[in-house]
């Protein structure tokens, strides 16, 4: 897929476990995971919402496209 | 909702069993035993036969092997102009009747031309690849519904059972059709009746068999659909 998840860099930034981020986001770390991991299939704006509260970041942040080759 | 689906699977499980046990308990075996009786007394009068006449009768015997016919007839004049009478055993009287189905047997078949000997042998193929739709869609519809009230209804398993429903249900109906041709080209063939035409022996009911299989892989191909959206649902963060 093109969107690639930079929730790893971010996380890694802010110097945050996923069991820290899951709990301040309210989303179980198995869901954290999959978005984390580039399996998710689609985010919703409130996830992305609270994500960049939890993380002081913008979604560009989070989120990067890159052309498939 | 899911109460609702499963009490319809239950009920349509239950309806499913009971026509299967039905058209063994009624149909199948009355016409097994009838045929294999039958078969076992051809078989016992040939082989005398052929050792009275010194395998002479062999010949005319393997022309016989495809006397039994079963045919659709109206009568010559039309629908409703009841060309038989038969006796009323209640009252003595006459009736008048119409047939619309015959089961012939022809004891003195002449020699077939090859195109018919070979859709009768083709038939003969064909009666197996039936026998094995009719058995193999009932372990199907019972696996799916087995399947639907154990809660995993979004199943790629399920998308694939049913499709092979679906196929087995066109292929029952394609061989239903060329049973009916054959019997028909054969019948036309071999006799003529002064007060009936031999037609088609197919029912317009047969095809019900074939509307019901592509509903069926419509379902399917829904199923598909809705798996996928159920899959991405599951991915949504």
């Amino acid at each position: 897929m093109s969107i690639i998840v930079n929730l790893d860099v971010m996380m890694a930034k802010r110097k945050i476990s996923l069991n820290e981020l899951s709990e301040k986001v309210d989303i179980t770390p198995a869901n954290l995971s999959i978005l984390k991991t580039g399996k998710a299939k689609a985010i919703r704006f409130s996830t992305l919402d609270a994500l960049c509260e939890a993380l002081e970041c913008q979604p560009g942040d989070i989120l990067e496209f890159q052309k498939n080759k | 909702m899911k109460t609702r689906l499963k009490i319809l699977c239950w009920l349509f499980a239950a309806a499913y069993l009971f026509v299967i046990v039905y058209s063994v308990a009624f149909d199948f075996i009355p016409s097994f035993t009838s045929g294999f009786n039958e078969g076992m007394k051809d078989g016992y009068e040939l082989a005398e036969k052929l050792k009275e006449n010194d395998g002479k009768e062999k010949k005319h015997r393997r022309a016989n092997a495809f006397g039994m016919l079963s045919v659709r007839v109206i009568p010559v004049e039309g629908y409703k102009t009841y060309p038989d009478k038969i006796i009323n055993e209640k009252t003595g009287e006459k009736v008048m009747a119409e047939n619309h189905r015959m089961y012939l047997k022809v004891e003195d078949m002449p020699q077939l031309p090859w195109f018919l000997v070979a859709g009768n042998i083709l038939v003969v193929i064909i009666s197996f690849v039936t026998l094995f739709c009719l058995v193999y869609v009932p372990v199907l519809s019972f696996k799916t519904i087995k399947s639907i009230v154990n809660d995993d209804i979004f199943d790629e398993k399920n998308i694939h059972r049913i499709r092979r429903i679906g196929y087995s249900l066109i292929v029952v109906f394609l061989c239903i059709l060329i049973h009916a041709f054959v019997s028909e080209a054969t019948a036309q063939h071999v006799m003529s009746m002064k007060d009936y035409k031999i037609v088609s022996a197919w029912n317009k009911g047969d095809v019900f068999i074939l509307v019901f299989g592509i509903v069926v892989l419509i379902f399917a191909e829904v199923l598909k659909i809705a798996t996928r959206i159920k899959e991405e649902q599951d991915l949504t963060v």
